[in-house]
C-alpha cells in the first residue's frame, strides 16, 4: 500500500477508536503510517487498561454464575461495551460457551467494541457458522474497520467462510482496513476468477478503485497476474473508470502505475491515452512515479516527451 | 502517552493539546459508560449482597 493509502486507512481507524470524525485528525495527515498505527495501539491500550481492576472484579464475578445464565445476564445487565471488555478476561472456553448464547446483533455490538488482540484466543475458537453471522451483521452496518482487525485473529475455515458469504464491495472495504495484510494472499487464493470479476466490477460500481488498487498491489506476482487477466477481459469502460478516479485523485498513479504493465497493451494504450491528457507539470510528476516501474510500450512512450 | 510517540512529533502545541482532549473525552465516555453499565450490571444482586459486592468490583 502507498503510504498515502495507509495513512488515509489509519487516520479511519484511530477516529472510529476515538468516536470522532476523521477530519478531527487532520493535523496527523502527513504522519508515517507506522508511526499513526503505534499512536493506535498506544491510544487503544491507554483506553482498555483504564478501569482494568473493575473490569477484572466483574469477569471473577461472573465465575459464581452457570455459563448457560451468563449469556442472558451479560445482555440484559452488561450491555456490549461491558461485555466487550471483558471478554478477553474470561477463560477462553467458557467465553466461547458464553457467546453461543448470545444473539448475532449484540455479538456485533460487542465486536465493535473489542480489541481482539485481547480476545485473540476466544476468537480464534469462534464456531465458523457464528463467524459468518457476525461478519454479515457487521457489513450491513458497513463496519469495515472492525472486520479488518479481527481476520487477523480468525481460523483459516472462518476466514474462508466469510469470505464465500460477504460480498464484493465488503470484501474490497474490509481488505483495505485489513491489520495483516500477509493474509491477503491466502484470501485471493480461495477466490474463483467470477470473484476477481466481481470485485473489479465493485471497484467500477461503486468507485472503490483505490480499495481495489491498495488490494492488488500488496498481492504476490502471479495474483496480480490473474487480476490484470481479468481486468483485460473486461470491456473499457472499467479501465475508463478506473482512470477517471485515478484522475481525480493523483495520488493513485503511484498505485496504479507498477501495475500498468501487466495489462494487456489495449488496456496499456488507454492508460496512454490518460497520460497525455494531463497537463505538462502533472505528466512531468507522474512520469516521476513511472521512472520506478520499468515503463516501456504504449504508456513509456506517453511519458518520451516529458 | 502521546507525548512519548513519532507520529505526534510534528504537530505544534495547540494540535498536540487538540489531540491529547480528543483521547482523554474518548476515555471519559468510554469510563462513564462502563461504570453506567456495571452499576446496572450490580443491580441484579440482591440487595442484601450488593454492598459487599460492588465494593469486591469496583473498589
Amino acid at each position: 500500500m502507498s503510504s498515502l493509502l495507509e495513512r488515509r486507512a489509519e487516520i479511519l481507524k484511530l477516529a472510529r477508536l476515538l468516536q470522532v470524525e476523521p477530519d478531527e485528525l487532520d493535523a496527523l495527515r502527513e504522519a508515517d503510517p507506522a508511526q499513526l498505527r503505534a499512536l493506535r495501539d498506544a491510544v487503544t491500550d491507554h483506553l482498555f487498561d483504564s478501569d482494568a481492576r473493575m473490569l477484572e472484579g466483574l469477569a471473577s464475578a461472573t465465575k459464581l454464575v452457570p455459563t448457560g445464565a451468563v449469556a442472558g445476564i451479560a445482555q440484559r445487565h452488561f450491555g456490549p461495551l461491558l461485555c466487550a471488555r471483558t471478554a478477553g478476561l474470561v477463560e477462553p472456553r467458557r467465553a466461547v460457551d458464553i457467546a453461543a448464547g448470545m444473539p448475532t446483533d449484540f455479538l456485533a455490538d460487542m465486536a465493535i467494541e473489542i480489541d481482539p488482540r485481547r480476545a485473540s484466543t476466544v476468537l480464534g475458537r469462534m464456531p465458523t457458522d457464528q463467524v459468518v453471522d457476525v461478519a454479515r451483521e457487521l457489513a450491513r452496518r458497513s463496519e469495515y474497520v472492525a472486520m479488518g482487525r479481527f481476520v487477523g485473529h480468525l481460523s483459516d475455515e472462518a476466514i474462508a467462510a466469510v469470505v464465500r458469504r460477504v460480498d464484493d464491495p465488503t470484501l474490497l472495504h474490509c481488505a483495505f482496513m485489513l491489520e495483516e495484510k500477509e493474509r491477503l494472499d491466502a484470501v485471493v487464493r480461495l477466490l474463483p476468477p467470477s470473484r476477481l470479476r466481481g470485485l473489479l466490477r465493485a471497484a467500477h460500481d461503486e468507485r472503490l478503485w483505490p480499495e481495489a488498487l491498495d488490494l492488488i498491489g500488496q498481492l504476490e506476482e502471479d495474483l496480480r497476474e490473474r487480476f490484470a487477466e481479468v481486468a483485460g477481459q473486461a470491456d473499457d469502460a472499467l479501465i475508463e473508470s478506473l482512470l477517471e478516479v485515478v484522475s481525480e485523485r493523483r495520488e493513485l498513479w503511484a498505485e496504479l502505475l507498477p501495475l500498468v504493465a501487466l495489462l494487456p497493451e489495449d488496456s496499456q494504450r488507454l492508460v496512454a491515452d490518460a497520460v497525455r491528457a494531463l497537463d505538462a507539470p502533472e505528466r512531468a510528476e507522474v512520469a516521476r512515479l513511472a521512472a520506478g516501474s520499468g515503463l516501456d510500450g504504449p504508456v513509456g512512450e506517453a511519458f518520451a516527451d516529458v | 502517552m502521546e507525548e512519548e510517540l513519532a507520529a505526534v512529533d510534528g504537530l505544534t502545541d495547540e494540535q498536540r493539546a487538540h489531540l491529547a482532549a480528543l483521547i482523554a473525552q474518548a476515555r471519559e465516555r468510554q469510563s462513564r459508560e462502563l461504570h453506567e453499565a456495571a452499576e446496572q450490571a450490580l443491580s441484579m444482586v440482591p440487595r442484601l449482597l450488593r454492598g459487599t459486592v460492588k465494593k469486591l468490583v469496583m473498589g
